[in-house]
């Protein structure tokens, strides 16, 4: 248990462990909404795209000395504008949808790799946004993290039931009134703010699994909605607790042995539990 | 007496890109009517449907819904879509899907309201589901799940209900009781229902509507074994179906 007699001594872990369960509260919510509404492919296009403002955000910060332009408001520029493409494509052409999704995807990751290829220092910081490192997080990124959780988590609250009857029922919800563009929008963004948490725990290469494999689980045993959010966010903190201090000891990367786990989780209770329906 | 038509069509066209789906359609659809609409797959059914919604506009002629524009008529119409495109595992309670039937009649965002909760329960209740109302979604059976939908629908304390294929994959025993249910509903509202299994006309139902790209009523009296091969096949039984019309008409 050398792990949690650590967290007591040392800042950092602190923070890991903050980190770990802000991400998971949201990430439990929005990824619930990812997988009842089959839109997990969005989520990993908007992750990867991110890398662009990452890149763009970190390169003015050290070649111009903008020391208030933390990368993560980089990410959630680049993410929600990703959001917004995606979100009106699928919206006005649907037919071409999954093109779309891989050319923001791609465009994306070429931006950041440029931009972090001319910023002088660490190249280390590429891998670090690839895999993540939520042992480097510190106290400005979880205070920023804890905004972007607050915004995510209340906008759900405001409109849980918009967003649930456009999940199961999208037509029935525009017969009934309900601006069905503008919720899916909604949801989009969401999305890519949850999505730009995430990528602090684990990295924007495996961040897809922590939005959704939590969620699947839970839909395994929840009957509702909220609950499956509710057991989604219990197992995403599961995750990343028992990820940190597995990995703690023997040096391993946090992020991959959360997913690992996660992954694990997921395919055993899916064969277990899967099949009735 | 002079009432407004619940549902009015003038000389309605509909294509989607080069297919025309409906051609030139004029109806009128009274307050307290059942109309059943039937015809081939593909014929236009579930277009006109739509048109009636306001899901789709029409490319030329009019559509009224209580003598407003379908968008505007929405609150006013009951809905319940095909059961086959809903995802059956999604978590969701019984009452919570009744509960969306209120959506759009309040407040834009927060929860439901007491009279939500209230005119929910009252609908399940109609359909005889109240008891089931904690159950989760997918462990209903199909004919459950039909009268759920139906409740949803008459959550919104509808005009007028429409229906797309309530009975498919029903057997028979239960579709028959789920259209005696909703033949007794046409009893305070309009009620149009899409079906192309014509197999079920009960007795109560006076008039079919039969859509195929064009659509004609025809009183469910003339309804024989060989007027539905005429209605279910091709082209050359199609000018066969015109005449048949005709008759009617110069009766």
């Amino acid at each position: 248990m050398d792990f949690f007699a650590a967290v007591g001594r040392y800042p950092f872990l602190q923070y890991a462990l903050a980190t770990g369960i802000l991400a998971s509260i949201a990430g439990g919510v929005v990824g619930t909404f990812v997988v009842t509404r089959r839109i997990s492919y969005i989520g990993g296009g908007i992750a990867h795209s991110l890398l662009g403002g990452l890149g763009a955000a970190y390169y003015i910060q050290i070649v111009h000395e903008q020391n208030w332009l933390h990368p993560i408001f980089g990410a959630a520029v680049a993410a929600v504008l990703a959001a917004v493409i995606i979100g009106w494509v699928s919206l006005r052409a649907r037919q071409r949808e999954d093109t779309v999704i891989g050319a923001i995807w791609a465009i994306g990751m070429a931006l950041g790799i440029l931009f972090i290829s001319q910023t002088p220092g660490y190249s280390a910081n590429l891998m670090s946004y690839l895999f993540g490192n939520i042992l480097m997080v510190g106290a400005t990124d979880v205070l920023m993290i804890a905004i972007l959780d607050a915004v995510v988590i209340g906008t759900v609250l405001l409109f849980y039931n918009q967003l649930q009857a456009v999940c199961f029922d999208e037509e029935f919800a525009r017969v009934r009134g309900i601006n069905v563009e503008f919720y899916y929008l909604l949801l989009l963004i969401l999305t890519a703010l949850t999505v730009v948490i995430l990528v602090s725990v684990v990295g924007i290469i495996m961040v897809i699994a922590l939005l959704t494999l939590p969620a699947a689980v839970a839909s395994l045993f929840a009957r509702t909605l909220k609950r499956t959010m509710l057991f989604a966010a219990i197992l995403g903190i599961i995750f990343t607790i028992a990820g940190l201090a597995i990995s703690y000891g023997p040096g391993l990367p946090a992020g991959a042995t959360i997913i690992l786990l996660a992954g694990v989780v997921y395919i055993v209770s899916s064969l277990l539990f899967g099949r009735h329906r | 007496m002079n009432e407004q038509p619940v549902v009015k069509f003038e000389n309605v066209s509909f294509a989607y890109g080069e297919n025309k789906a409906l051609e030139s359609v004029t109806l009128e659809i009274a307050a307290n009517e059942f109309v059943w609409i039937v015809g081939p797959n593909g014929g236009g059914k579930t277009t006109l449907v739509k048109l009636i919604l306001g899901l789709l506009e029409p490319d030329s002629g009019r559509v009224t819904v209580f003598g407003e524009t379908p968008r505007q008529a929405r609150r006013k119409i009951g809905y319940m879509p095909q059961s086959a495109q809903l995802d059956m595992r999604f978590p969701i309670t019984v009452l919570d899907v009744a509960l969306m039937g209120r959506l759009g009649n309040g407040t834009k965002f927060g929860g439901y309201k007491k009279q939500d909760l209230r005119a929910a329960l009252d609908a399940l209740n109609k359909v005889g589901l109240v008891e089931l109302k904690d159950r989760v979604f997918s462990s209903l059976s199909g004919g459950q799940l039909r009268r759920l939908l139906i409740a949803r629908a008459l959550a919104s304390q509808p005009r007028l209900l429409v229906l797309d294929e309530p009975t498919a994959n029903l057997d028979l025993v239960v579709a028959r009781e789920l259209l005696g249910f909703l033949t007794s509903l046409a009893k305070d509202m309009a009620v149009i229902m899409v079906s192309h299994d014509p197999a079920f006309v009960s007795e109560n139902v006076k008039e079919v509507l039969c859509v195929n790209r064009r659509a004609h009523r025809h009183p469910t009296t003339k309804i024989d074994t060989a007027f539905l091969s005429e209605l279910y096949s091709g082209d050359l039984r199609m000018i066969r179906h015109d005449r048949h019309v005709a008759e009617e008409e110069s009766r």
